[in-house]
């Protein structure tokens, strides 16, 4: 081994990192040191119970009544944006019936034993849905498919006697603090980037109604870009009276631009020229949202096992203790047996 | 279906420590390396999870094909029908990315007896990568690497999990970090790495404000390609250790300093292959097994 060698000195222009910078990050990683779930508690509350909602928010569509009904009806007049929607809780609703909901939505309580959602009402639609239309078949193969099938004569009750797990804030909290954990929530349960400019826009307003102005750190935290991108968003919300970066949102939102041209569009000085030297270009289609694969089939054998008893009362649990769990035919096998008993336990 | 209970969200005993900074080049893959070598010397059993498609962690220890993709398993046998009830993806390799796209992946076995290794997939994870942003972001993407660790084989075969995360934020990121007992953070002493940590402090106030079971517990920030020469750097130093300062009982000691060794041991041909088969008195050696020791530490605190 030849001796450590230094990396070459370079002249500086700063003395480090400023002391300021230091103390912000230090505040914040304090914070997320001393945050916890205690703010809020776990509880497994009927699904009736669960207010999605205060106002619709302006980017779904769907209501409860279309998720119970299962399906859009045709002189519906938001007919295209809903079965948008419905496409994402269809498989979002797979998933949970699948491996259950594994990150519960997070509510406040209102009077009596009623809750608010503050984030998660995607997963929760899904979850009503997959009470009512998700069928399960056994595969030949091995596994378990799931899919979707209307029910046309949902039975109600099934609301009042389903129970999901809630994580509950105990105290109300201040609207930004809601749109931020809501935010922060639904990293978790996918965003698309219209979703993501539709609440930059609502902070942005609400922000400017108080006299302030939308910082780039409040979008790192919460819609997940990282810095230098972060400054982009700025940069477009600022701007965002301009005529033209207007159109460029209106765009955006419908699929039609890309952020990046939008943000082109925002920071150049002929706003006009980018956007119509972009805009009238035809650009390639972007992707709708695509069925995805993951839960459909159950092929490992330990998950299996694990979800059983974990979904099973526990003195049904001798049904399945001979069963070997390295054998997939055996395993199948059980999970039929298995799902046949939790269908009767929980409808 | 009925949620798991808190018990069924926290692994018995299984520790997984993932390595994390969303900016590149800050040393996470080098320690990657270094620590799952120590862990293994320490007789740990050890799974070694990459998640960036640059595969540099997974070359370490598995023979990676020239494209980026894995080799094929060596207990695939496409003679054998029951790979049918368990399909091997064609041409009978794993990667990261089936656990990904079908819940299900098998671990390679290494040279070392005590490490087992999930590699990553050039293309694949890209490509998966790509997609994924693109469609509603699932939740159990997320929630995917702790469940699946969850698992008996995982809590029986191995003690501690090391996962290497590529430099952008993205829900593969995020599985990474909720599978996560144990979180590391390399950083810079630079003006953008030490304000990036404003990012993973968001990530981790949001983790923890989100989980039902036990906390994500932070091992450290580990100063990296530290250089004592540069004022620049030593003040930062300094002020994030300064005595009050929410950093100094963070800041892992010693700091990883700016050493060749580091460079050049993370070669794909580095001879020997490991940092801790040099010379005893190779100054890198020295201090890598001092703040390994440290993290080691750390992240088996509550063993007795
Ligand atoms: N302490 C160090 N001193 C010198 N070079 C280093 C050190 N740590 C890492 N390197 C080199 O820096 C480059 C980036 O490191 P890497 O571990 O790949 O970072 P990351 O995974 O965060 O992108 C690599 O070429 C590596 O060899
Ligand atoms: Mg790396």
């Amino acid at each position: 081994m030849s001796a450590e060698t230094k990396k070459p000195r370079r002249p500086g222009i700063r003395r480090g990192v400023s002391k300021k910078t230091i103390e912000n990050v230090a505040a914040k990683m304090e914070a997320a040191d001393k945050a916890n779930t205690k703010d809020y508690h776990v509880t497994r509350i009927p699904v009736a119970s669960i207010q999605l909602w205060d106002e619709q928010p302006r980017d779904i569509y769907l209501t409860i009544d279309d998720v119970i009904r299962g399906w859009i009806e045709k002189d519906d007049p938001l007919h295209t944006e809903k079965e948008h929607d419905l496409i994402g809780i269809v498989t979002l609703a797979i998933s949970i019936k699948d491996t259950g909901m594994n990150n519960p939505p997070i509510a406040y309580s209102l009077p009596g034993q009623r809750v608010r959602l503050i984030g998660g009402q995607r997963r929760t639609m899904a979850m009503i849905y997959s009470l009512f239309h998700i069928a399960s078949e056994q595969l030949e193969k091995g596994g378990v498919s799931f899919d979707s099938v209307i029910n046309e004569t949902p039975d109600l009750s099934l609301l009042e006697s389903t129970l999901i797990p809630v994580k509950v804030f105990v105290r109300k909290p201040d609207p930004m603090m809601i749109e931020k954990i809501g935010m922060a929530d639904n990293l978790h349960e996918g965003l698309t980037l219209k979703s993501k400019l539709n609440w930059a826009l609502r902070i942005t307003e609400r922000k400017e109604a108080d006299d302030q102005s939308i910082h780039w750190s409040e979008l790192t935290g919460t819609i997940g870009v990282n810095r230098s991108q972060a400054f982009k968003w700025v940069k477009v919300l600022t701007e965002r009276s301009n005529t033209w970066v207007g159109k460029a949102i209106d765009l955006v939102k419908e699929d039609k631009l890309s952020f990046s041209l939008l943000a082109e569009i925002a920071h150049a000085e002929d706003k006009q020229e980018v956007f119509e030297r972009n805009v009238g270009k035809k650009r390639p289609p972007v992707d709708g949202p695509r069925k995805h694969s993951i839960g459909v089939k159950t092929t490992n054998l330990g998950s299996v096992k694990k979800l059983i008893f974990t979904n099973l009362d526990k003195k049904l649990h001798v049904e399945f203790d001979s069963v070997d769990w390295s054998n997939p035919t055996k395993v199948k096998k059980a999970f039929i047996h298995f799902f046949d008993l939790w269908e009767q336990d929980n409808g | 279906m009925v949620n798991p209970a808190q018990e069924e969200f926290d692994y018995p005993s299984l520790k997984v420590l993932t390595i994390n900074n969303h900016k590149g080049g800050v040393g996470k893959t080098s320690l990657s390396k270094i620590i799952t070598e120590y862990f293994l010397n320490k007789g740990k059993r050890v799974l070694g999870v990459d998640i960036d498609p640059q595969c540099n962690f997974s070359a370490r220890f598995v023979e990676m094909r020239d494209d980026g993709s894995p080799p094929i398993h060596p207990e695939f046998n496409a003679d054998d029908p029951d790979w049918d009830e368990l399909p091997y993806p064609p041409p009978g390799y794993w990667s990261i990315s089936e656990l990904f796209k079908i819940g299900y992946v098998e671990p390679y076995s290494t040279q070392y007896q005590n490490l087992k290794f999930i590699p990553s997939h050039k293309t694949e994870l890209q490509e998966f990568l790509d997609q994924v942003e693109k469609i509603n972001r699932e939740e159990d993407i997320v929630n995917l690497m702790r469940t699946i660790f969850l698992d008996e084989y995982y809590q029986d075969e191995i003690d501690v999990v090391v996962i290497d995360t590529p430099p952008q934020a993205s829900s593969l990121t995020a599985s990474a970090v909720r599978a996560a007992t144990h979180l590391l953070i390399p950083t810079e002493m630079q003006e953008d790495s030490v304000s990036g940590m404003a990012d993973m402090a968001q990530l981790w106030e949001t983790e923890n404000r989100s989980r039902i079971g036990d906390r994500l517990n932070l091992v450290g920030v580990l100063p990296t390609k530290y250089d004592k020469s540069s004022a620049a750097q030593r003040n930062t130093y300094d002020d994030l250790n300064a005595e009050g300062s929410y950093f100094s009982d963070k800041l892992i000691t010693p700091p990883m300093r700016y050493l060749q060794t580091y460079a050049n041991s993370s070669s794909t041909y580095a001879n020997p292959q490991s940092l801790f088969e040099m010379h005893d008195k190779t100054p890198a050696k020295i201090e890598a097994e001092q703040f390994c020791d440290v993290i080691y530490k750390r992240v088996f605190s509550d063993e007795r």
